[in-house]
C-alpha cells in the first residue's frame, strides 16, 4: 500500500515536470485567448504577409480534395519549403499554408497565370503563443511534427492522470476532506448550472 | 489544492477535448459525413423594421430572443447586409440562424450533437466579450484554471526540490522536457 501511494506520487510527480514546458505554454497562452482584446494591440499591423518571391511554375491541380495534399507536397518539395502545412483549392486559386511557429508561410498558385507566389508571416510574440497552443494533429510530414502531436497526446493524458493522482492524494488526507468536498462540489454544480444556462 | 479540486471538471474537458483535436481526422472518419453538420430545423417568417443602419449585434440578440435563443452569439454580416448569419453557441447545441431581411424570413439550422463537437465547443469557449453572466463566470472560471495551471507549475517544482530521493530523476524529467520543448520550438 505504502508502495503504491509513493508510486502515484512520483508518477504525478515526474511527468509534472517532463511536461512542465507545455503546462506553462497552454496556460500562458489561455491569458491571450481569455484576455484577447487587450493583446489585440500586439498582433503585427497591415500589411501581415511579407512578400518574399514570385515565380512562373507549372504543375497540374485535382479539381477536387483527393489527390490535393500529394500535389502540394510536390509542389514545396520542388520549391525548397518545409514543414507541416494545410492545402486548400478555392477556384483558379490553391492556397497552401506552411506552419512554423515563428514565421508561418503562404504560398499562393494561380493555376490560370502558372504563378506560384510565397509570402511570410511577420513575427508577433502573440501569434507564437497562439500558434503554440493550436498546433495539434497527426499526419505532417517530418518525425519532430509527429514527436510534437505526440507530447500533446501526452499532455492530455497526464491532464486525466493528474486529475485521477489529485483525486486520489486528496482523498488520503483526511483532515482536507470536508473543505475537499466543498471545492469538487462546487466545481462540479458550477460547471452543471453553466452547461445550462451558457 | 481546492482550487485544483474546483477546476477539475474544466481540466478534464480540456483533456479530453485537447485528444479530440489532436486526432481530428480519425474522430471526423468515426463518425461519418454527418460530423458537425448544420441540418435544417425550420423557416419562419420574420417581420421586424431595422433601420439601416442598425447595429447587426442589437439585430442578433433581437432575433435569438423572438426564438427563445437568447445567449451568447455572433453575426456575420454588416448593418446593411441583405443577409445576416447568427451562430448561438450553446454547450449541448450550436443554431445558425440566417436571416433573410428583405424576405422578412429566418432559417434555422442546428450542428449535429456529438460528444467531440459538444467537448470542443467547451474548450473553445472564452473571453469577456459576450455581455452575459453565465459567459463572464465561465471567462472568471478559465483564469482560475490559468492560475491553478501557473501554481501547479511552481509548486511542482518547488516541491520536486524539497523531495531530495527524487532530485535526480526529477532533474532528468525536467531536462528531456526542456530539451524537447526547445527542439521542437526552433525547429518546426
Amino acid at each position: 500500500m505504502k508502495n503504491g501511494n509513493l508510486l502515484l506520487r512520483r508518477t504525478h510527480l515526474y511527468l509534472g515536470l517532463l511536461l512542465l514546458p507545455w503546462m506553462l505554454l497552454y496556460a500562458l497562452s489561455t491569458i491571450l485567448f481569455n484576455h484577447g482584446a487587450s493583446f489585440r494591440q500586439y498582433l503585427p499591423s497591415d500589411p501581415q504577409w511579407l512578400p518574399l518571391w514570385e515565380k512562373d511554375y507549372a504543375v497540374a491541380v485535382p479539381p477536387g480534395n483527393e489527390g490535393l495534399r500529394e500535389i502540394t507536397r510536390q509542389i514545396l518539395e520542388e520549391n525548397g519549403v518545409t514543414g507541416a502545412f494545410g492545402a486548400q483549392r478555392q477556384g483558379q486559386r490553391l492556397n497552401i499554408n506552411v506552419q512554423n511557429f515563428w514565421q508561418p508561410k503562404r504560398l499562393t498558385y494561380d493555376i490560370e497565370r502558372k504563378k506560384l507566389r510565397a509570402e511570410e508571416r511577420k513575427f508577433s510574440w502573440v501569434e507564437l503563443f497562439i500558434r503554440l497552443h493550436r498546433r495539434t494533429g497527426y499526419g505532417q510530414p517530418g518525425i519532430l511534427n509527429t514527436v510534437w502531436a505526440f507530447f500533446v497526446d501526452g499532455f492530455c493524458v497526464t491532464t486525466v492522470i493528474w486529475i485521477g493522482t489529485g483525486l486520489y492524494l486528496w482523498w488520503k488526507l483526511a483532515a482536507t476532506r470536508v473543505w475537499g468536498w466543498i471545492a469538487l462540489g462546487g466545481g462540479l454544480g458550477t460547471l452543471l448550472v453553466l452547461l445550462g444556462t451558457l | 489544492m481546492y482550487l485544483a479540486l474546483f477546476v477539475a471538471p474544466w481540466m478534464l474537458i480540456y483533456a479530453l477535448s485537447g485528444l479530440v483535436l489532436n486526432h481530428g481526422q480519425f474522430i471526423r472518419g468515426l463518425y461519418g459525413a454527418k460530423f458537425g453538420q448544420f441540418e435544417k430545423v425550420g423557416e419562419r417568417e420574420y417581420t421586424a423594421a431595422f433601420s439601416a443602419d442598425a447595429d447587426p449585434r442589437l439585430i442578433g440578440a433581437q432575433v435569438l430572443e423572438h426564438l427563445g435563443l437568447a445567449g451568447s452569439f455572433n453575426v456575420q454580416g454588416g448593418a446593411n447586409a441583405a443577409r445576416l448569419v447568427i451562430n448561438r453557441n450553446a454547450p449541448f447545441a450550436a443554431h445558425r440562424i440566417t436571416y433573410l431581411r428583405g424576405e422578412n424570413r429566418l432559417l434555422l439550422e442546428q450542428q449535429n450533437f456529438s460528444t467531440p463537437v459538444f467537448l470542443n465547443r467547451l474548450h473553445f469557449r472564452h473571453g469577456y466579450e459576450q455581455p452575459f453572466l453565465a459567459s463572464r463566470i465561465w471567462a472568471v472560471i478559465v483564469d482560475l484554471a490559468i492560475v491553478a495551471m501557473v501554481f501547479w507549475a511552481v509548486s511542482g517544482v518547488w516541491m520536486w526540490w524539497e523531495i531530495k530521493p527524487a532530485r535526480a530523476w526529477g532533474a532528468t524529467c525536467l531536462l528531456v522536457g526542456f530539451g524537447a520543448f526547445g527542439l521542437l520550438l526552433a525547429t518546426i
